[in-house]
């Protein structure tokens, strides 16, 4: 009786080994990428424009991949976090960050574990928007009023997110070579930016779009410029963008979101990643859903990307950082 | 669309079947996630996010909301029963709870906590549909000076919270303040006290350091005691409040009510803040303070008023501005922008259905929550019974699960137990953990306040005393500290005589 349960025991489990080793060599030499849900993370907590980007991402993912794409928040630290999970994840494709500029910018400041070449880039899809914004009884009616009055009143003050975020580095590359003169007062996130401004206890400020078309359709504010085309996000297309009052060769540090995964993830799955990116920034239903958050679609292939967008805008995000004190 | 208008369409839309099972889903699983240690409304709020993309944004945000707010109701029954708050707002209320509880009154403690937290919470969506407009712009014109001072009022009444020696209250006061600066500062970008460390990056965190000093020092102090059951099986004689804590508690619920629902309007985590609040100014004014912390009613009936209330308030900013005044805020928010809805000035003009529905079905789910945990009570109090040696072990788990849930970081557990052993040490030389907590949350506040006000005026220290409502405030807070030294003074110069 023993012997005939022992026995049955080890049938059993050889039974299983065999069947899982047989399934493990099918899966990685048969089935194509990708065959089981990919996670997609972002670097900040759910409910801003980052956690909007990566569900958005992972919604039309997963349509033109066929698999679940799950979205998964790995807050904490300026997005050091996630950028840190997406750099040391298995390179096998399951793993991808729908991450940005911060991962550069926390290398510059030397506070990250990783390194930018710990990433592969795939794609540039959508950028989050800004806009520089006064209240609505502001003396300055137009962008070059208030152009005139700073250069002439040195130390004007300007609200900003936080210290070290994409719009504050935006904002600080505006402010050197336009030679504004601005000092940045630091504030928590948009939450604390929009009321800066509403309350006027700053008296210009730098929003994200979408609180931005919120408060100008209520007539709250008056948007001075637009860093971004604004008729791409939905915004008043009346309201001059950067290229127009700085003209067509103005640096600008747009706050892009790319596809990044591990380095050595292989060239086969990284094509699918890209087509599949590709497609999604060409699907109206997407157009319009990034379109109605006010944020911009658009679509740079990996190659472009990696040789001409990256370095020089690493570049611009470095000298920036350096000429604030950023930098370490 | 007039209020009357509103409220009926409000009713209309949430009395729709799957909104008011929304409702119930999200006010049900708000009191569970209370209940249980370490996992708080935030937490549950973000894993549940995801699950309202196929509905309508109204249903999204009833559910969610219903978190929001539902977890302050549940969070005071393992802090009355057990001495381990359910989740951060609910800190305060183990000072006099838990002693309640241990009287034998667990359940009138847990009865005024479910009735003033209903009496908040319904006081809060009240103001909030009469006032939402009004009381928006004039937290507009509260700056960083403004902030800064309310503040320094707050800190005034820090001591307060403590029921023992002055002189320990304090040091724990400082404890909290330099544990407040642990991590990035915000207003120049450097790491402070991280030691490298990536985690610490963004501070210590509240939730995993509030359940550790509270929740795992609880369970390791109960390691050692081998508790007689015999105070908790004298028969529970009454399971509700009665006349006489009725008339102690009617002075706390009202202020309660009036100081949550304006503290929420305010950015910063307000249920937490004006649940410590309530407590230290109720024991100010008590006409007894050294009945506090040996299980005086008020000191439940007050904070849990409170930090109901504080939820109302939040939503003030976020309905009628688009601005979120706190991290569950940023969450409806998040969900408000996956369903393509922006929140701002005109959200009530263009999505009165999503306005009037929100703020009807705080008010349904209020009722929901009294009626689902007024006749609880009877069963959470049986959990007393539970040996400890089967109930701490739950109650450990919970926590480590919780820790973990709040950002799938297994620092926050670290963190956690080691502050659990801290707290456990510090308690068994009579330290009290409540000060310290908060400083920790005012501390990091008032000095982003103060140094952001200085950068707005260019170094000049006169910009608190040029604006009237920060002018104002300091000028109260210093008669307070000044009244406070006065008959400090005064009782040491009596007893030096005697």
């Amino acid at each position: 009786m023993r012997t005939k349960i022992v026995s049955g025991v080890l049938g059993i489990t050889l039974l299983l080994t065999l069947v899982s080793i047989s399934s493990n060599s099918s899966l990685a030499q048969e089935k194509k990428y990708p065959s089981r849900p990919i996670e997609i993370v972002c670097g900040y907590p759910p409910g801003g424009a980052m956690d909007f980007t990566m569900r958005v991402w992972g919604k039309y993912l997963e349509k033109y991949l066929g698999v679940p794409v799950v979205p998964v928040n790995k807050p904490g630290a300026g997005a050091i976090i996630g950028c840190t999970h997406v750099a040391t994840a298995e390179p096998d494709g399951y793993t991808i960050g729908a991450l940005g500029d911060h991962c550069t910018i926390n290398v510059v400041a030397g506070r990250a574990k990783y390194k930018l070449e710990d990433f592969r880039y795939i794609a540039g899809a959508t950028n989050v928007c800004n806009v520089l914004v006064v209240p609505v009884d502001s003396p300055w009616k137009t962008m070059q009023d208030f152009i005139d009055y700073a250069r002439k009143n040195p130390g004007v003050k300007y609200a900003h997110p936080g210290i070290g975020s994409s719009a504050h580095i935006r904002a600080e590359s505006l402010n050197k070579f336009a030679n504004l003169k601005l000092v940045g007062v630091p504030l928590k996130g948009d939450a604390e930016v929009v009321p800066a401004i509403l309350g006027k206890h700053v008296p210009i400020g730098l929003f994200s779009s979408a609180p931005a078309k919120a408060q100008l359709d209520a007539g709250k504010i008056r948007a001075l410029m637009s860093f971004d085309p604004p008729g791409e996000i939905g915004l008043d297309p009346k309201i001059p963008d950067l290229q127009t009052v700085f003209g067509k060769d103005a640096p600008d540090v747009d706050i892009g979101s790319y596809l990044m995964v591990p380095r050595k993830t292989p060239d086969d799955i990284a094509t699918v990643l890209e087509r599949a990116m590709e497609q999604v920034t060409k699907d109206p239903e997407f157009i319009k859903e990034v379109r109605a958050n006010n944020m911009q679609v658009k679509f740079i292939d990996s190659k472009t990307l990696n040789q001409k967008v990256l370095p020089v805008k690493n570049a611009r995000i470095e000298a920036v950082m350096k000429e604030t004190g950023l930098a370490k | 669309m007039d209020i009357s208008a509103g409220i009926l369409s409000g009713f209309q839309t949430v009395l729709n079947p799957i909104n008011f099972l929304f409702c119930f889903i999200g006010v049900f699983i708000g009191t569970l996630v209370g209940v249980l240690p370490g996992i708080g409304p935030v937490g549950a709020m973000s894993i549940l996010l995801p699950t309202t993309y196929g509905f309508s944004p109204v249903s999204s945000i009833i559910m969610l909301a219903g978190i929001f707010y539902g977890a302050m109701y549940g969070g005071s029954t393992t802090s009355i029963l057990v001495n381990i708050p359910g989740e951060a707002a609910s800190v305060v209320t183990c000072l006099d709870g838990y002693q309640m509880a241990r009287k034998g009154r667990a359940g009138p403690a847990l009865g005024i906590s479910a009735l003033g937290s209903f009496i908040g919470g319904t006081f809060s969506v009240i103001g909030l549909m009469f006032l939402v407009f009004p009381l928006a712009k004039a937290a507009l014109s509260f700056g960083a000076p403004e902030y800064f001072a309310l503040i320094v009022l707050s800190m005034t009444v820090v001591t307060y919270l403590a029921s023992g020696s002055f002189i320990k209250a304090l040091i724990m006061v400082l404890f909290g303040l330099i544990l407040g600066t642990v991590g990035i500062d915000s207003t120049s970008g450097v790491a402070r006290f991280t030691f490298g460390c990536v985690p610490l990056l963004d501070g210590i965190g509240l939730v995993p350091m509030a359940m550790g000093l509270f929740g795992i020092s609880e369970v390791l102090m109960n390691l050692e005691i081998m508790l007689e059951r015999t105070i908790f099986e004298t028969k529970i004689r009454n399971l509700l409040p009665n006349l006489q804590d009725w008339k102690k508690s009617i002075g706390p619920i009202i202020r309660g009510s009036f100081m949550g629902f304006f503290l929420g309007i305010l950015p910063g985590p307000s249920p937490v803040i004006s649940s410590f609040l309530s407590y230290s100014i109720e024991k100010r004014i008590s006409k007894d303070p050294t009945s506090f912390g040996k299980g005086a009613i008020e000191g439940v009936a007050g904070p849990e008023t409170a930090n109901n209330a504080a939820t109302g308030g939040s939503f003030v900013p976020l309905l009628a501005l688009g601005i979120p005044p706190n991290i569950s805020m940023g969450i409806l928010l998040g969900a408000l922008m996956i369903h393509n809805v922006i929140p701002g000035p005109l959200l009530i003009s263009q999505r009165p259905e999503i306005f009037w529905g929100i703020i009807v079905s705080m008010y349904i789910g209020n009722i929901m929550l009294v009626l689902l945990n007024l006749p609880l009570i009877g069963i959470w109090v049986q959990v007393l019974k539970i040996p400890y040696r089967l109930l701490m072990p739950l109650i450990l788990l919970c926590c480590l699960i919780g820790a973990y849930s709040i950002n799938n970081n297994i620092a926050d557990v670290i963190i956690m137990n080691i502050f659990g052993v801290v707290g456990y040490a510090l308690r068994k030389f009579d330290y009290e953990m409540a000060p310290l907590i908060l400083a920790y949350i005012l501390g990091p506040m008032l000095e982003a306040h103060f140094r952001t006000s200085l950068i707005m005026s260019d170094g000049n220290l006169s910009i608190f005393m040029e604006r009237p409502i920060s002018c104002v405030t300091l000028v109260i807070s210093i008669i307070l500290l000044l009244s406070t030294g006065f008959s400090y003074y005064r009782k040491m110069k009596g007893k030096v005589i005697t």
